[in-house]
């Protein structure tokens, strides 16, 4: 009897190990409680913003802002007639280019929005740079950091003050930022996104571009143009944007549905190749 | 308790004793306390949940999934228990008396934290699985026994026997869906038993008794887990958990003074204690994040002269709101003695207990409060009276309300 309990307890580890590769990601463990739906508290947002002020300075210590002035402000014109159209007025955006050639742009809460020289020299085009603007502000307006971690203000209910008293915790909220902080470059330095987020991001970064003006199919240009950059550029991070295949099949998707499919609209190559590549000389 | 007009068997001194040694903390159960916030409420159907620092005690391949970086929890939970044996004593009208051993007590049982550490999850929990408090003084009049009739019979009792257990986890999620994780838990127990005796016969005599026990046991309870969640919505657990003694410490000291003489005995012991190797096996299904059903199947090894147990868990939990859930649950907390024989004496007693669970939490910008209850009943058979092949009829009631906060 005992030999069989052990030989059990063996084979489920052992059939957990086999076949733990073609189990599936999911978030059904989330409870509502954990699903933030309502952030329309001041505090929430000076938590956002604080946050994302944090995470941004992890940024900064990995990367070096590109000491271009005139790319760095073309950038910021570009990405705040986006955030005209985002529809989050409490959110100051900061836009700044990250003098490193690898393939990548990251968005933080309360609005730090970045871009890296790689990616600036690999669009053809400002509709391009727009449409890849558009997908990070869309980050910050849906809250898909803040969402993903539970992101919130301090808590001074009258259950609030009981759970603490029970609890006899104090400072915890200082402690439970850092971890969250360590868990949010994690995000956008290895894990990237769930695809659920990036998908919307695509989403609503299309919608911005065009109602901005800009070419609505830029951004499944630049998504098809990185899929070649990745086979050749070692620089380019797997896990940062998956499944582009199904990305670029949802673009398509929102494309028809909101009739974009055939429309034609600036791409401003001119100004855009003036202004970056003429600096990148 | 006051009882008047009381006929009581010869055996009245053993009847005494034997109390004084063996009715205690219930070591003839293996669930006797729920620990955690979420999971009392489930009725410890918590396995292949296990996503909360109680994840540590439970099943700690599930603190790899805490849907939090840091956390936090604490129960203070106020127990009571109750048995009660039915008619041990007998009456002069011939009608029997019950024998009633109450338990309260109010402490902390549970604290833990999970906090992330590099690419896995560390975590540390304290916990108090089993808590006995038993002070009780009972008075019985005019009891007639072979020995004389006996004016006043004086029971104190002051028990006190506690069980702790201590020391960090670590998890590790090898993917979304798969998980291991351990925990090393110390263990002490601290066990004290003071129970007097005074007999006050008709003709002047006196007997008192006088019974102190002490039992300190140090050990290490290692608890090894996996989670893994085969299909969308569905989580199996496994842990497996067994405690093993380092050292013990027993001593007793009965003095006895009667009108003809003083006695002293005294005992002590260092033989260690054997624990059974239990090994949970859990399924939860995350229906919507509103409704999580799980159930639990626990298996105690057999030891030595105890046989082997299952016991079973089965909860669920719904949100009536993004702030407000409901759980409720039930729970066996079978006996781990032998069915009693009519043919023997002095066997341990025989008790299965069946229990619910109910508890509403309430959630709040970073934090959750939980109020939860917890009720077991529980009939069998008991042979209280020393050397007698008689059984009676034992009842066991516990219940325990505990108020918890989460961060």
């Amino acid at each position: 009897m005992k030999n069989k309990i052990y030989i059990y307890i063996l084979a489920f580890f052992v059939l957990n190990i086999i076949v733990v590769n073609f189990s599936f990601a999911r978030d059904s463990r989330k409870r509502l409680s954990t699903i933030a739906t309502d952030f329309t508290n001041l505090s929430d947002i000076e938590a956002e913003i604080r946050f994302g002020r944090e995470l941004a300075a992890r940024i900064l210590g990995n990367y070096r802002i590109l000491d271009d002035e005139k790319i760095n402000r073309y950038v910021n014109l570009v990405g705040r007639a986006l955030t005209l159209y985002a529809g989050r007025p409490e959110i100051k955006y900061h836009f700044a280019v990250l003098d490193s050639d690898e393939i990548n742009a990251f968005a933080t809460p309360g609005g730090y929005i970045f871009v890296t020289k790689g990616t600036l020299m690999k669009m053809d085009n400002e509709a391009q740079l727009a449409a890849v603007l558009g997908h990070e502000i869309a980050h910050v307006v849906r809250k898909h950091v803040v969402k993903e971690l539970n992101i919130k203000g301090d808590d001074v209910s009258a259950a609030g003050g009981i759970a603490s008293m029970i609890g006899g915790a104090t400072g915890s909220f200082r402690e439970a930022l850092d971890q969250a902080l360590d868990e949010a470059a994690d995000i956008l330095f290895n894990k990237g996104y769930k695809v659920a987020d990036e998908i919307e991001a695509d989403r609503i970064g299309i919608l911005l571009a065009s109602i901005a003006g800009y070419d609505p199919s830029a951004l499944k240009q630049f998504l098809n143009s990185a899929r070649s950059f990745e086979k050749e550029d070692k620089t380019y991070k797997k896990g940062e944007h998956p499944i582009q295949e199904v990305r670029i099949r949802e673009i398509n998707k929102t494309l028809e549905a909101n009739g974009l499919q055939d429309i034609t609209k600036a791409k401003a190559e001119e100004r855009f190749h003036e202004t970056i590549r003429s600096e990148n000389k | 308790m006051k009882l008047s007009g009381v006929k009581i068997s010869s055996t009245i001194f053993c009847l005494c004793l034997f109390l004084a040694s063996a009715a205690f903390a219930d070591d003839y159960h293996y669930v006797n306390t729920l620990v955690g916030n979420r999971a009392p409420g489930l009725g410890g159907a918590y396995t292949a949940v296990s996503d909360g620092p109680a994840g540590c005690y439970y099943n700690p391949a599930g603190i790899a999934f805490a849907p939090r970086t840091s956390l936090s929890a604490s129960a203070n939970a106020l127990a009571t228990s109750k048995k009660t044996y039915k008619g041990p004593l007998l009456l002069e009208d011939g009608n029997r008396v019950d024998w009633e051993q109450d338990s309260f007590d109010l402490l902390p049982n549970f604290f833990g934290i999970v906090l992330k550490f590099g690419s896995g999850m560390v975590g540390f929990s304290y916990a108090v699985p089993d808590s006995i408090q038993r002070r009780q003084r009972q008075i019985f009049h005019d009891i007639l026994s072979d020995s004389g009739k006996i004016d006043t019979y004086t029971i104190n009792i002051n028990d006190s026997d506690k069980t702790y257990l201590f020391g960090p986890s670590y998890a590790y999620a090898f993917s979304d869906s798969f998980s291991v994780g351990a925990t090393l838990y110390g263990y002490y127990r601290d066990r004290q038993i003071i129970r007097n005796h005074l007999l006050q016969y008709e003709n002047g005599q006196q007997y008192l008794s006088n019974c102190y026990e002490t039992k300190i046991e140090w050990a290490y309870k290692p608890i090894l887990g996996t989670i893994w969640e085969p299909l969308d919505k569905l989580a199996l657990g496994l842990s497996l958990s067994k405690t093993y003694a380092a050292s013990t410490d027993y001593e007793k000291q009965t003095i006895t003074n009667s009108t003809s003489a003083i006695t002293l005995e005294t005992l002590s012991s260092n033989e260690k204690d054997k624990f059974p190797l239990t090994i949970s096996l859990g399924a939860a299904y995350f229906a919507s994040p509103r409704l999580l059903l799980s159930g639990d199947i626990r298996y105690y090894q057999e030891i030595s002269d105890r046989p082997a147990v299952y016991n079973l868990s089965l909860g669920t939990e719904y949100y009536l709101t993004d702030s407000r859930a409901l759980r409720a649950g039930f729970f066996t907390d079978m006996a781990n003695t032998p069915e009693l024989s009519s043919t023997s004496v002095n066997q341990p007693e025989h008790v299965d207990i069946y229990g619910i669970s109910l508890s509403f939490s309430l959630f709040r910008r970073m934090s959750s409060i939980t109020l939860g209850i917890l009720y077991g009943f529980g009939k069998g058979k008991s042979q209280i009276i020393q050397n007698s092949s008689t059984m009676y009829d034992v009842e066991i009631q516990n219940l325990a309300i505990y108020l918890s906060a989460s961060y």
